[in-house]
C-alpha cells in the first residue's frame, strides 16, 4: 500500500424523498429520508476500507452512490483524480464501472439458479463486450476460478448454484467481479444466517485476491470483529454520517466517539465466564428514523454524556482529527470524554 | 439442580422424494433446571430439528422415528395431540422460532396477533387474556401502546421483543429459543441478551438457545452442546469451552478458531475447509472424518460415542478418549 488515493468521497449526500401527505403538499412541505447527509472519506490504493454501522445508517447507499446506481444529491465522489458525475459519455461509464465493482456478501442471495458458473463468469464479458470469442471467455473465466481456488477450473465450470457450497458460491461471486480486472471492490456483507466457517473461508479468500492483485475493498459490514482482523481502516456510521475514523487497531483499542464505545461494548466474545454477567452497554433508546433526523449532534438521543451543546447547537460537530494521528472523531465533547 | 428435560436416543428423519434425511440421529442429553443449554453448529446440522422436535412439531415430512422426550417425569413422544396441546405445548415447554419477528402478519395490528395466539391456546374471555398479554409486554420492557401499532411500525429489537412475551404466556418453563438474535444489530442483539437473563432468572426459566454463533453462545449458555449433522459432537460447561484448555473436539476446535474475537489481534482466520455431509447419504464412522485435521484409520470405520471425558465433559471423537 502507498500513498496514492484511489477514491475521495466528499461531502457526499444521498436524500431520498418521502411520500407527503395532500396537505404536506399543499403547504409546500418537502420531507426527506437523508440516507447518507454529508460523509467525506478518501480510500488509499491498496486498503481495505471498512464501512460499520447498524441497520439503515447508509452503508449500501453508499456503495450504490459509488457504483453510478444512485444519483447523488450533492458532493463529490472522485475515483483516480476524475470526478465520476463528469462522466458522461457511455464508453467512458462503461469503463468506471469495469474499474469499480460491488458484489454481495451473501452466499444464498442473488444467483440464478439456471446459471452455470460458466455463464454466471461470461455475463460481465459480453455486458462489457469484452470479447465475443468463446475460447477467450473460457481462458478469462478459467484465469478467474484459479485466483479464488476453485480448482481444478474445469470442475467447476458447468455446475449449477446448488452443486456449490456457501464459501463456493461467493468464490464464484468474487471471481465474477475479477474477471473485468477491477481496481475498487465493493463488498457489501448484510446480517445474515452465514456460518462463521464460511464467513472465515470467504474473507480469507478475498484477502489472498486482494494481496495477490493488489486490489483495493470498500468493505461493508455491521460486523467489528471481522473487520478487525481484514481491515486496515474503519469508519463507523450513524444514520448517514461517520462519526469516527481511524486505523482498525485504533478504532477498536482506543475507540473516542461515544457510539463507537456502545457498539464495542456490545460485541459477544467467546471467552469463558460471562454467561451470568449482564451487560452494561452504554448507550440508551433506539435509532430514530432517517426522516426525523435530531437536531444537533443526531446521537444525543442516545448518547450518555450529551450536554446542551450538543442538542442546541444547529449543526452536527465535524469530524476532526484527534491529535495528528489519523484518527477522526465527531463529537462536541470528545476531549472531555476520553 | 434436577433435569427438567431428558432427551434419550432422540432421531427425527425427514422422509423426502429423494431419501431419508437423517437430520437429528440418536441424540441424548438432559436440560437442567434454571440453566441455559447452548446449541450450537453449522447451518443444516439440525439445530432447528431438534428444537421443533422438542415441542412435537416436526416440520414435514418429518417425523420423530424413535426415542425418549421427558419433561417433569413423562416421556412425551407417545402422547397424543389432544393431550399436547391441553397439557405440554406452550404451558410446559414453547419456543422463540428463527426469522419468528420477520414473520407476523403486516396487516395485524400486534394486539390482533397476540390475542389470536392467546387465545388459540387457551379458553378465556379477552379480558383476561389481555391482562397476561399487557404483563408480558411490561416484562420484556414494552409499554401497552405496541398493542396499537402494526409489525412495520416496530424496530427489529421491538418485534424480537413481542416474540419473546408471546411465547411467555401460558409460563412455561423451558423455553427453545431458535436464532433469537441472529438478524438484529450488535447493540439490539445485547439488549436481547441481558433481557433473556434476566427472564431466566426472574421466572426461574430453563432455555435451550441455539445459534451457530459460538461467540454468543459465551455469553448466555452455562453449557454448550456442539452438534455435527444431525450428532452430538461435544457437550461441556462454559468453562470447558471456553476456558484456557479449550474444546476437546477437532469440529467445535475449528469453529472457535473461526470465530472472531474482537479484543484480540490475529493475523489469520482459520476456517473449516470443506462443507458439512449431506445427510440422505452421512458418511461412515465419524460423521466429521472428511473435514477432520487429525483423521486417523478407525475414523471412517467406527462411529466414535459420546463419552464423558471428565465430569460434565461430553465428547465423541477417537481421538479424545483415555483408553
Ligand atoms: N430507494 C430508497 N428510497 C427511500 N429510502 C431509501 C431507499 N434506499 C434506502 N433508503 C433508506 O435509506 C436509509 C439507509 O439505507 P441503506 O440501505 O443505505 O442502509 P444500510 O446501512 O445498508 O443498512 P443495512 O445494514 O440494513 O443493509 C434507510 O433508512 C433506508 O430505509
Ligand atoms: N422440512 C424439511 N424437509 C426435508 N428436509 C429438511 C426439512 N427441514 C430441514 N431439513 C433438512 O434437515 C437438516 C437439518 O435442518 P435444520 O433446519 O434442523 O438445520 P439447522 O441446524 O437449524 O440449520 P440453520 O442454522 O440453517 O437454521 C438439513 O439437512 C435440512 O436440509
Ligand atoms: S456531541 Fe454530544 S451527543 Fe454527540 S456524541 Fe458527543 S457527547 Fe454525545
Ligand atoms: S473421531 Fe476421528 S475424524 Fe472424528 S473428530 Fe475424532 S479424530 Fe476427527
Ligand atoms: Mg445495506
Ligand atoms: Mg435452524
Amino acid at each position: 500500500m502507498n500513498d496514492e488515493i484511489i477514491l475521495s468521497v466528499k461531502n457526499l449526500k444521498k436524500w431520498f424523498p418521502l411520500r407527503r401527505s395532500i396537505a404536506e403538499v399543499f403547504k409546500g412541505k418537502r420531507k426527506w429520508v437523508k440516507a447518507v447527509d454529508g460523509i467525506s472519506f478518501d480510500i488509499k490504493k491498496g486498503e481495505i476500507f471498512a464501512l460499520i454501522g447498524e441497520s439503515g445508517c447508509g452503508k449500501t447507499t453508499t456503495g450504490r452512490l459509488i457504483m453510478k446506481l444512485e444519483e447523488l444529491t450533492a458532493g463529490q465522489i472522485i475515483f483516480k483524480g476524475v470526478d465520476i458525475s463528469s462522466l458522461s459519455s457511455a464508453k467512458d461509464i462503461k469503463k468506471y464501472k469495469e474499474d469499480v465493482q460491488m458484489v454481495f456478501q451473501d452466499p444464498y442471495a442473488s444467483m440464478n439458479p439456471r446459471f452455470r458458473v460458466r455463464d454466471v463468469l461470461y455475463e460481465p464479458l459480453i455486458i462489457h463486450e469484452k470479447t465475443k470469442n468463446h475460447a477467450e471467455m473460457e481462458q478469462l473465466a478459467v484465469k478467474a476460478l484459479e485466483e479464488v481456488k476453485l480448482t481444478p477450473p474445469d470442475e467447476f465450470l458447468d455446475r449449477f448454484p446448488h452443486m456449490l457450497s456457501g464459501g463456493q458460491r461467493q468464490r464464484v461471486a468474487t471471481a465474477r467481479t475479477l474477471v473485468l480486472s477491477p481496481d475498487l471492490i465493493i463488498a457489501d456483507e448484510p446480517v445474515s444466517m452465514i456460518d462463521l466457517s464460511t464467513r472465515a473461508e470467504i474473507l480469507h479468500m478475498m484477502k489472498e485476491v486482494q494481496e495477490r492483485l493488489n486490489l483495493t475493498y470498500l468493505y461493508i459490514t455491521h460486523d467489528l470483529s471481522t473487520a478487525r482482523y481484514f481491515c486496515d481502516r474503519i469508519a463507523v456510521m450513524y444514520l448517514g454520517r461517520i462519526v469516527e475514523l481511524g486505523t482498525s487497531d485504533e478504532i477498536i483499542e482506543n475507540p473516542l466517539h461515544p457510539y463507537t464505545k456502545a457498539l464495542i461494548a456490545a460485541v459477544p466474545e467467546p471467552i469463558a465466564g460471562k454467561e451470568n454477567i449482564i451487560k452494561d452497554i452504554p448507550i440508551k433508546g433506539e435509532i430514530p428514523s432517517a426522516s426525523n433526523i435530531p437536531q444537533g449532534c443526531r446521537f444525543h438521543t442516545r448518547c450518555l454524556y450529551a450536554k446542551p451543546i450538543c442538542y442546541e447547537s444547529d449543526n452536527d460537530p465535524e469530524l476532526e482529527e484527534n491529535s495528528n494521528d489519523g484518527h477522526y472523531v465527531a463529537c462536541y465533547l470528545h476531549k472531555e470524554i476520553n | 439442580m434436577s433435569d427438567v428435560l431428558a432427551v434419550n436416543n432422540l432421531k427425527i428423519y425427514y422422509y423426502t422424494r429423494k431419501g431419508v434425511v437423517k437430520a437429528l440421529d440418536d441424540v441424548s442429553f438432559t436440560l437442567k433446571e434454571g440453566e441455559t443449554l447452548g446449541l450450537v453448529g453449522e447451518s443444516g446440522c439440525g439445530k432447528t430439528t431438534l428444537g421443533m422436535g422438542l415441542l412435537r412439531m416436526p416440520s414435514p415430512p418429518g417425523r420423530i422415528v424413535d426415542g425418549e422426550i421427558i419433561i417433569d417425569n413423562e416421556n412425551i413422544v407417545p402422547l397424543d395431540e389432544n393431550e399436547l396441546r391441553k397439557r405440554i405445548r406452550w404451558s410446559k415447554i414453547s419456543m422463540i422460532f428463527q426469522g419468528a419477528m420477520n414473520s407476523l402478519t403486516p396487516v395485524y395490528s400486534i394486539k390482533k396477533q397476540m390475542l389470536e395466539t392467546l387465545l388459540n391456546h387457551r379458553e378465556m374471555e379477552e379480558e383476561q387474556a389481555l391482562e397476561i398479554i399487557k404483563k408480558y409486554l411490561n416484562y420484556v420492557g414494552l409499554s401497552d401502546d405496541v398493542l396499537r401499532r402494526y409489525p412495520h411500525e416496530l424496530s427489529g429489537g421491538m418485534k424480537q421483543r413481542v416474540v419473546i412475551a408471546t411465547a411467555l404466556f401460558l409460563e412455561p418453563k423451558i423455553i427453545v429459543a431458535d436464532e433469537p438474535t441472529t438478524a438484529l444489530d450488535v447493540v439490539v442483539q445485547a439488549q436481547i441478551i441481558n433481557l433473556l437473563k434476566k427472564l431466566k432468572h426472574e421466572l426461574n426459566l430453563s432455555f435451550i438457545f441455539i445459534t451457530h454463533d459460538l461467540a454468543t453462545e459465551a455469553e448466555v449458555a452455562d453449557r454448550i452442546m456442539v452438534m455435527y449433522a444431525g450428532k452430538i459432537a461435544e457437550i461441556g460447561t462454559n468453562s470447558q469451552i471456553y476456558g484456557r484448555q479449550g474444546p476437546s473436539h477437532p469440529y467445535t476446535k475449528g469453529l472457535l478458531g473461526a470465530t472472531p474475537k474482537l479484543r484480540e489481534k490475529v493475523e489469520e482466520l482459520a476456517f473449516i475447509p470443506g462443507t458439512p455431509p449431506d445427510l440422505l447419504n452421512p458418511p461412515t464412522g465419524c460423521r466429521f472424518h472428511e473435514r477432520c485435521p487429525v483423521v486417523f484409520d478407525k475414523c471412517s470405520l467406527n462411529e466414535p460415542p459420546l463419552r464423558e471425558i471428565e465430569p460434565e465433559h461430553f465428547v465423541a471423537c477417537w481421538r479424545c478418549y483415555d483408553e
